[in-house]
């Protein structure tokens, strides 16, 4: 009785194994614009990797692996440098102390993160672009993290733009390089002259659509779960929809089935094999 | 006198009948040892269920009792490592060219052979079919990789071929537990490093080692673990 049991689990088991592998091949990465999903690693290789992200050591590995690019954050120095970093003070996450925005780039390039591996510092923009041989193949999204202590908004701003416009020209990037933020700070990036394509942050929603749709906006970048209304509303409008926050497996299909265009994701290995976009022949380390 | 006489006698054959049944237990043990046995390894078959890749290769060992604490095996592993499509896309949003990809079929052929020479350090207690041993073991590896190319965008196809010998040598660790008279489980790490390593095509990079659950970033050090079931005759 036993025995036929376990038997019998066991044809289950095959069973629902295979009625998985045939609901993963319904799976398409088409989007609605006739093209390919496009799979952004969340700082490089995602926030569980090893390394720590917005650095060389997260994003070449991601780029090697398959990655269509990365988002990564971005700042600028006293003396505006662009450089990547997620937080305003340096503390947070390196050996240094201060403000980003108080502190020279020169200074910055010493701080040392804290991590296992213990020689990664924090990389300037530019650090970064001229070590990718393939650059003009690859895509960024820069999330412009705005000191809000800052008293002249204005003129802090405006120096974060022309530091990104300086580096996307240096590097001809500017159509590869998106950028995303609110919509004072993306009709700030257009006055500047930035053409980059603008991501405006926020919901799904009529309200999202109209704001995005009467600035000249790009698309809408969205948390996964802020979708109030069908990603396809936007779509007709021409706007792409780029998503973040999937960590893994599921919550990248359940991203993929909103429909998005653009996928900012913790779990890049995941979901690039599941399109056989994975390269297999490269070790990540 | 006699006393003191009967008490040494008493503790003598005490003594020689404590070594009398601790060989004949030995001996009953050793009876159980057979000297040849054939084993499966499961760990290959992994991939076929849980990757995307497509794996089919086989894992065997023959293994050869010469002493209670030593042995020689041999390990041949071989079959297809590796079968997927890896594909590029370029041009997301039209602005050059248009979107178009490159296509890539990749499949990689070969064998593996790891003979090893295995001392059993360790018995446990009250277990005598549980043991602990470690291996010393070079490890031969043959890869034929083949290379179908596409680009969407000119239409070309192309074709590559390429092959690889490398030759390893590295120390083990394992657990075997011989739970019937005939079956036995082993569990088996290794951690070998290179000696070298040969690709047919000069300016090609490596192929790591594909029956390896790690291999280190600069080819040279990789990390087999195998789990076998044995028959031994």
């Amino acid at each position: 009785m036993l025995f036929k049991n376990s038997i019998l689990f066991f044809v289950l088991s095959c069973t629902l194994l295979l009625f998985s592998r045939c609901n993963k091949d319904k799976i398409t990465d088409d989007t609605y614009f006739g093209s390919k999903i496009m799979i952004l690693g969340h700082k490089g290789m995602g926030s569980y990797y090893k390394r720590p992200g917005d650095t060389f050591e997260s994003i070449f590995p991601a780029i090697n692996i398959g990655a269509d690019g990365c988002e990564v954050d971005v700042q600028i120095t006293k003396d505006t440098v662009l450089i990547l970093l997620h937080d305003g003070e340096l503390n947070a996450m390196t050996t240094c102390n201060g403000r980003v925005y108080e502190t020279t780039w020169e200074q910055v390039k010493q701080c040392k993160y804290y991590a296992f591996q213990n020689n990664i510092f924090v990389y300037s923009v530019d650090d970064i672009f001229s070590r990718l041989s393939n650059l003009n193949n690859l895509y960024f999204s820069f999330d412009s993290k705005l000191d809000e202590k800052i008293v002249d908004q204005e003129l802090y701003q405006n120096q974060l733009l022309r530091a990104i416009k300086r580096i996307c020209e240096k590097y001809n990037m500017s159509d590869n390089v998106f950028i995303e933020g609110k919509a004072p700070y993306l009709r700030r990036a257009q006055n500047v002259g930035l053409s980059n394509k603008l991501f405006l942050t926020g919901v799904i929603n009529q309200t999202n659509i109209d704001t995005a749709l009467n600035n000249h906006f790009f698309g809408i970048c969205t948390e996964m779960s802020n979708f109030e209304i069908d990603a396809d509303f936007a779509h007709e409008k021409g706007l792409y929809i780029m998503a973040y926050t999937p960590n893994n497996y599921y919550s990248n299909l359940i991203a993929i089935n909103k429909k998005i265009d653009i996928l900012q994701t913790d779990d890049p290995i995941s979901i690039l094999k599941l399109f056989n976009r994975f390269n297999n022949e490269y070790i990540i380390p | 006198m006699v006393l003191l006489f009967f008490q040494k006698a008493l503790t003598t054959f005490t003594i020689m009948m404590c070594f009398f049944l601790q060989s004949f237990s030995q001996e009953k043990a050793d009876s159980l040892l057979k000297t040849n046995c054939i084993k499966l390894d499961i760990i290959p078959l992994y991939n076929i269920f849980f990757d995307t890749r497509v794996q089919i290769r086989i894992g065997a060992e023959y293994e050869k009792v010469f002493s209670k604490k030593s042995s020689l095996s041999v390990y041949i592993d071989g079959g297809l490592y590796d079968k997927y499509k890896f594909i590029k896309y370029y041009d997301f949003f039209n602005q050059q060219q248009g979107l178009y990809s490159v296509e890539q079929d990749i499949s990689i052929i070969g064998f593996h052979i790891i003979p090893s020479y295995n001392y059993h350090f360790y018995t446990f207690k009250n277990h005598f079919n549980e043991k602990l041993f470690s291996s010393l073991l070079l490890d031969y590896g043959y890869y034929s990789k083949k290379l179908n190319s596409y680009n969407s965008q000119t239409k070309e196809s192309s074709f590559d071929n390429y092959n690889q010998n490398k030759l390893g040598v590295g120390i083990g660790i394992g657990y075997k537990n011989r739970f019937s008279k005939h079956f036995s489980l082993e569990i088996k790490t290794s951690f070998i490093t290179k000696i070298f390593n040969s690709v047919s095509d000069n300016g090609r990079l490596p192929i790591k080692s594909l029956d390896a659950q790690w291999t280190s970033t600069n080819y040279n050090f990789w990390w087999i673990s195998n789990l076998k079931i044995g028959y031994a005759f």
